[in-house]
């Protein structure tokens, strides 16, 4: 496989990442995500300085097969007009989190125009590994983290129809005092721009922390950046949600990622 | 199930919601206009990029997408726009267009 090769996203490829839920790995996910018909491979394998190289051929071979990817038709480097990914994969994977929070939230106007003109919008839930057998009467515990009070309402009515249990948060306070709440929630829906942290930076700390670690989350967001989508996934996020959404994807989200049917 | 499907409660949300945007609009004309002055003020700079960041994420999932379209590109259009500094004419032109389609939409 020629590293200066360039691929871009088939039809295929673009819908499962428009869709709510996607079976592909998390290496597969990040792959396709920085596949745009204009970097060639060499540019995107540095974005992933750890993993070695004869597995990042075979993913990108395994999405080609799967008709994810397909020959962009060149295989010059295209230099002006790529999206700009510089820095991303090249910082730890947990770094500074305020900085890179920071980071995630600045992107260019290019970038942004470039995914709106090419429909991105990323509604994308991983699919757990492990099926979710609920109990008798037993209801999901969902961690709604969202400042704009009337979207919080919605929410919280949304799932109060469907069956969810929910509970809510605006701020740093209130996580904290809503993640002290037993049981811990089943799924967190964790809005990216708060007004007194990051969401990033949440994600991170849920994350890292022993008990809350295994706790699925779905980003949700009005800046479908495809930085701010990596950012996401890699800090672990399990889904990425973009505002303005409809219930349907909330829902179909949460039962993704908790592997229910 | 899609919003529409949601009914009375929904309907009712999305009532409110309607009806707080008059007072929303009033608001943001009132940050531009903190902002588009001799002195620009910053801070009213980050709060009205927050603001129009919040509405283009909620109204389309209350069923006012073209409100979230505007609300859009004029964040985007003051995305970057220096704290501090006064839009250039051009910038104004574009962003009242934006408001214009805002109050329209």
């Amino acid at each position: 496989m020629d590293e200066k090769h360039v691929y871009a996203l088939t039809a295929r490829g673009t819908r499962e990442l428009k869709s709510a839920a996607t079976s592909l790995t998390a290496l597969e996910l990040k792959l396709l995500v920085l596949i745009d018909g204009q970097s060639p491979l060499s540019r995107i394998f540095k974005q992933f300085p750890s993993q070695p190289l004869a597995e990042l051929k075979d993913t990108l071979f395994k999405l080609k097969t799967a008709g994810f990817i397909a020959d962009a038709g060149g295989d010059e480097d295209s230099g002006d007009g790529a999206i700009e990914a510089t820095g991303f994969f090249t910082r730890p994977v947990f770094p500074e989190l305020a900085k890179a929070g920071a980071e995630a939230a600045s992107q260019s106007d290019e970038t942004l125009q470039l995914l709106r003109k090419q429909g991105y919008v990323a509604r994308i839930a991983k699919r757990a590994t492990e099926q979710m057998k609920l109990e008798k009467g037993q209801k999901i515990h969902v961690l709604v983290i969202e400042d704009d009070p009337q979207l919080a309402k919605l929410l919280r009515m949304f799932l109060n129809m469907h069956e969810f249990i929910p509970r809510m948060a605006a701020g740093k306070d209130e996580i904290v005092a809503a993640l002290r709440v037993v049981p811990k929630p089943d799924v967190v829906l964790l809005d990216v721009t708060l007004p007194d942290v990051d969401g990033f930076e949440v994600l991170s700390r849920i994350k890292q922390h022993p008990v809350l670690k295994t706790v699925p989350v779905i980003m949700m967001t009005a800046k479908a950046t495809r930085e701010a989508v990596l950012q996401g996934l890699t800090r672990g996020a399990d889904g990425y949600i973009t505002k303005p959404f409809d219930v349907d994807i909330i829902s179909s989200g949460i039962k993704s990622v908790l592997g229910l049917k | 199930m899609s919003w529409q499907k949601l009914g009375k409660e929904f309907e009712k949300l999305r009532a409110e919601y309607r009806g707080s945007l008059p007072a929303k609009l009033v608001r943001l004309r009132s940050l531009w206009a903190r902002v588009d002055c001799e002195e620009p003020d910053p801070d009213a700079l980050e709060i009205l990029k927050r603001e129009l960041h919040t509405m283009a994420g909620s109204a389309g999932s209350f069923g006012l997408p073209l409100v979230s379209t505007a609300a859009a590109a004029a964040e985007d259009a003051l995305s970057d726009l220096k704290e501090g500094s006064r839009p250039g004419a051009k910038r104004v032109a574009k962003f009242n267009d934006l408001f214009d389609r805002l109050g329209k939409a």
